[in-house]
């Protein structure tokens, strides 16, 4: 006898299940490159690939141990280049360059991705929906009476230092100064305050325009968004990769996908858990991008399902995305200031 | 243990929404889906809206209690005609002192943890207190907010079909192992009400969904009497009240379905309450007082018309 152990009514619409991406069990990214990078001849990448090429090693060793022989690793290897601050270079200046050098080194670039791609891909506003995920921490006092300032651009792990009158106005007392605090600090804080946007206005054909500049970390927040397949839009799949099926690269980075697929057959491009390695220069954006992934309201449905796949492979993720994200900080020239 | 509120009132349309627009009033957060059910009747619910708090928790006697957390706040949508919004937060007795990092309530959404250690019925009695205690967490500012965001959108012509009040009615749901689920409602004045529910742990998630249904039906059935009342009053001043009651019956009659959308193990919750007051009872009485209105005055226009 068969028996039907759900309620004897459902609607299609009732329940909206976010779809499923492939996950692989990690994905390494093997470079962050600013147009400065490339565009400052091909020493400094190879410096940057060879510097790489042990961790990437590494890396790949440290996956098959944590995995130990029960399913077969799933590793997929992608790239980032800035195509959102400057947009003077072309891919087909670029890509095949770069693609050349990484060959020498035997590194195997599977995706490559487009920074301006973490601001709107496919027509969908990442960075916009990202921002809309904000759960800032509240400072102490909060009742919810008064609506949350989310419009600041900022973002900061603790309480920001008071207001304080220097005594330069006359009548007011002098108030003493009181330090910010990090919340869930361990005997002292590590206050960092986060710019996430700027708003400015811009004469466009001769009008004026507003216009958003999202920050690098913002930017590299949605990057790690989409590595981890945590990014839903009406709960589709966002900036999926694609294959570039030109004869040869165009001339405009935003005539490229959000993330390109360049291998045959490689893992699935995001992953149960990421490692960047990076020049050391972007610690400072990777540790705004830990605040920013730790003051979002990420859509459970999406991460309970994944923390649950990942269990039947016989894979333990920790809940908090932060926690899935590593990084390895090489010793590597960079060009110029970063943000 | 979980403290909400509802607050109810007549969305500001002229006639009810259809489905689509209703989905478009309550798409509050880019790329968040709308959920939406349509038997037996369309109730639509808007995405969460989460904020963090960190306050004095209302108690009564006081008590020093504080609350860190996160509130989850959304908008429902039903028939295309009564809106509501809802913000309820459960409430975690714990024994750390200091405020943790950010990530330890980020991602239990809907908690707020209880610092202090306040007997739990001093929680539950200050959260119904009468008036609002300044500088303690404020379930209404979070769901008069929603309120005034869905009410103030576009895809409304800001003209209702009917003139009614809100109401505002506060809940408390408390799991207790083994409990036949209870309720209690009270009517504090004409606009707000208290609810206390208990039930078994296992349905504690279930309450705010109940006391969603209940706050609808309440405001249906007092927004249905305040009609029958103005119209006698018309009627003794010798004013026409067949607008008035034609409005009130294609409005709210059709949307009367106590316990439709609520859990099944709760659905006996109804039952008591269609004991004492029953509730249905005197909404049918009141539906049916309203059709013979309609009917003979249909008929006294109709005679009026063969006389001549």
């Amino acid at each position: 006898m068969t028996t039907i152990d759900t309620s004897a009514y459902t609607e299609a619409t009732a329940k909206p299940e976010p779809r499923h991406v492939a996950l692989s069990h990690l994905s390494v990214e093997v470079g962050h490159f600013y147009m400065e990078d490339l565009a400052d001849g091909d020493e400094r990448i190879r410096t940057q690939f060879r510097k790489v090429l042990p961790w990437l090693e590494a890396t790949r060793t440290a996956l098959a141990a944590d995995l130990d022989g029960v399913v077969k690793p799933r590793l997929s290897t992608c790239f980032l280049i800035d195509d959102y601050f400057r947009t003077d270079t072309s891919p087909d200046e670029i890509v095949d360059r770069l693609l050349g050098i990484a060959d020498e080194f035997g590194i195997t670039i599977d995706y490559l991705a487009r920074e301006a791609g973490c601001f709107e891909a496919d027509r969908v506003p990442l960075a916009e929906l990202t921002a809309a995920m904000l759960l800032p921490e509240p400072p102490v006092g909060t009742t919810g009476a008064r609506p949350p300032v989310q419009d600041s651009g900022w973002l900061c792990n603790g309480e920001r230092a008071p207001d304080t009158n220097s005594g330069n106005q006359a009548m007011m007392p002098v108030t003493d100064w009181e330090p910010p605090v990090e919340f869930g600090k361990r005997n002292h804080s590590i206050f960092l305050d986060v710019e996430l946007w700027k708003d400015r206005t811009e004469r466009v054909d001769g009008r004026l325009v507003e216009r958003r500049q999202w920050s690098c970390p913002f930017l590299a927040s949605v990057w790690q968004l989409l590595r981890l397949g945590a990014l839903r839009y009406e709960g589709e799949p966002v900036a999926q990769p694609q294959r570039w099926t030109g004869d040869s690269w165009p001339k405009r980075w935003s005539d490229l996908p959000a993330v390109v697929q360049l291998t045959q057959n490689p893992a699935p491009f995001a992953a149960y858990r990421t490692t960047s390695i990076l020049p050391q220069s972007y610690l400072g954006i990777e540790h705004a991008v830990r605040v920013i992934l730790d003051h979002l309201d990420i859509d459970k449905s999406v991460t309970d399902k994944t923390v649950e796949r990942a269990l039947r492979e016989g894979v333990r993720l920790p809940e908090q995305l932060s926690s899935r994200v590593s990084h390895i900080f090489v010793e590597a020239p960079v060009a110029g200031a970063r943000w | 243990m979980i403290i909400g509120e509802v607050r109810t009132g007549l969305l500001r349309n002229s006639l009810p929404l259809p489905r689509q627009a209703v989905v478009d009033l309550l798409s509050l957060r880019p790329g968040r889906q709308v959920v939406a059910t349509d038997r037996p009747i369309n109730r639509t619910v808007s995405p969460d809206s989460i904020v963090g708090v960190d306050c004095t928790l209302a108690t009564e006697p006081q008590a020093k209690a504080r609350g860190i957390g996160t509130v989850v706040t959304h908008a429902v949508v039903v028939g295309g005609a009564v809106l509501q919004s809802s913000s309820r937060t459960r409430l975690e007795w714990v024994d750390y002192r200091e405020r943790k990092a950010w990530t330890h309530y980020t991602h239990r959404r809907g908690v707020v943890d209880v610092l202090g250690n306040p007997p739990p019925v001093q929680v539950v009695n200050g959260s119904k207190r009468s008036s609002h205690q300044r500088d303690t967490l404020d379930l209404g500012a979070m769901c008069q907010r929603m309120l005034m965001l869905v009410q103030g959108r576009p895809q409304l012509d800001y003209k209702p079909g009917l003139r009614t009040q809100p109401t505002q009615l506060r809940w408390n749901a408390t799991a207790r192992k083994g409990a036949r689920p209870a309720v209690h409602l009270h009517i504090d004045d004409e606009s707000r009400r208290t609810v206390d529910v208990v039930v078994p742990p296992e349905l504690l998630g279930e309450a705010s969904r109940f006391c969603e249904d209940l706050a609808l039906h309440d405001w249906l059935y007092t927004a249905l009497g305040n009609v029958v009342e103005q119209a006698e009053r018309d009627m003794a001043a010798g004013t026409d009240p067949m607008k008035l009651l034609g409005s009130a019956l294609t409005l709210l009659v059709r949307l009367w379905m106590p316990g439709a959308h609520v859990d099944s193990a709760l659905r006996p919750l109804w039952a008591d309450l269609e004991d004492v007051p029953g509730f249905s009872q005197s909404w049918h009485r009141n539906v049916a007082w309203i059709r013979d209105q309609i009917s003979m005055s249909t008929l006294t226009a109709w005679q009026d018309a063969r006389t001549f």
